[in-house]
């Protein structure tokens, strides 16, 4: 086994990089630690509108990636460890989470942490969740990945995923929430993230950890991936299943109704009802647009009937829409 | 000859899986290797692979159906 050690904290590249040695270092297992600025990480097949708090995230600029494995929407900031384990599958046999999780158990019963096993791949203490992960498989290799909460912003986590009061449909794969805690809190020694990812490595290798350094060539290419796949808003956020959406809310003391429907990101129907204001513009000017709390915003502004209009608050009309 | 493609069973308890992407359409010419769809079950992404060359005649559920374990999902006609 090959330790791999991420030299980015960019979401964008660090999925690249995953994907980078998925498909081309076959030769060996390889274990990868990985740590990203804030950003959220979707299951391969979410859709991105039914999981994300879509005002928040654009206001507060959090980059939204969506990886290769499946499962639900993740927060990733320095305060959380991310490793990957890639190696050799055998089709016969039946997926198993057991072979990547319980290693990863051991070494944090080794360092003190009473970590336990969840459900079929969660690792939790005292029946709190520190660890979910997922998996990939293609031909004869797999990609399992996992996520440990060390000190992360859980206040940040819970604000950026969805709350909406409007109704989605679609046929894609929902999140499971949980309740969450940080490894740190459960710790005797106050001991920093950094000094956490040497200990496991450690632990996990025996103190003999064989690292595989990736060289320039290979970080061009990665960094093409990152740049040609996972930043592009097409793969994040236009990959999405279709969905529809209805949302009652009120609006100049008065009610109104938006019904959108959602085609790769993009609102290919815009239904709107309501007495004081003008349907018409809104869906005119809404429908073919890319359902985006700040380009939705923008395309408010710039309906000519609506700035007449006393006491409208443009944003209060946008959050009618998400 | 034609041979069908199943939903595979991938985990000791897995009833039914997500078929969460279809690659190929009905017509669609096939060669070994191919992904034909992929299914998520129990947070595996799992990409199905042709073992032949043929093209794909019938296609019996659409993206985001739940198909139960042995279900056949298409059929393909073996050149």
């Amino acid at each position: 086994m090959k330790y791999i050690e991420s030299i980015s904290d960019d979401v964008y590249f660090n999925l690249a990089l995953e994907e980078y040695i998925f498909n081309n270092l076959k030769d060996d297992t390889y274990f990868m630690l990985w740590k990203n600025y804030n950003s959220i990480v979707l299951g391969k097949h979410q859709n991105v509108f039914e999981e994300i708090n879509i005002k928040a995230i654009e206001q507060n600029n959090i980059k939204v990636a969506r990886r290769n494995t499946g499962g639900g929407t993740v927060f990733h900031d320095r305060g959380n460890l991310n490793y990957s384990v890639i190696t050799d599958y055998d089709k016969s046999t039946f997926i198993d989470y057991n072979q990547f999780i319980i290693p990863v158990i051991n070494a944090l019963n080794s360092i003190g942490v009473k970590a336990e096993k969840r459900r079929t791949s969660d690792i939790a203490i005292d029946g709190k969740k520190i660890s979910g992960s997922a998996q990939t498989i293609k031909g004869n290799r797999a990609l399992h990945h996992g996520t440990l909460l060390f000190d992360a912003d859980l206040t940040m986590l819970h604000d950026l995923l969805k709350t909406t009061e409007g109704k989605i449909e679609s046929k894609s794969v929902k999140s499971v929430r949980s309740i969450v805690t940080n490894i740190k809190d459960h710790l005797r020694d106050e001991i920093n993230i950094d000094e956490f990812q040497r200990l496991l490595i450690n632990t996990m290798f025996s103190g003999n950890a064989g690292k595989y350094e990736i060289n320039e060539e290979q970080i061009k290419t990665i960094q093409e991936l990152a740049e040609n796949k996972y930043s592009k808003w097409e793969w994040n956020f236009g990959v999405s299943p279709d969905f529809s959406y209805e949302k009652e809310s009120e609006i100049l003391c008065d009610k109104i109704n938006v019904k959108l429907f959602v085609k790769k990101g993009v609102i290919t129907n815009c239904n709107v009802h309501g007495n004081n204001i003008p349907c018409n513009d809104l869906q005119e000017h809404i429908t073919d647009s890319r359902y985006s709390y700040i380009n939705i915003l923008n395309k408010l502004k710039d309906i000519s009937s609506l700035k007449n209009m006393k006491n409208l608050n443009y944003e209060e009309l946008a959050d009618c829409f998400f | 000859m034609k041979k069908i493609i199943t939903m595979p069973k991938l985990s000791a308890n897995m009833e039914s899986g997500l078929l969460v992407a279809l690659c190929k359409q009905a017509g669609d010419e096939i060669k070994k290797g191919d992904v034909l769809f992929e299914v998520e079950t129990e947070k595996v992404v799992s990409e199905i692979e042709s073992d032949e060359n043929g093209r794909l005649v019938t296609l019996y559920y659409k993206e985001g159906d739940n198909v139960k374990v042995d279900e056949i999902i298409a059929e393909i006609e073996i050149v």
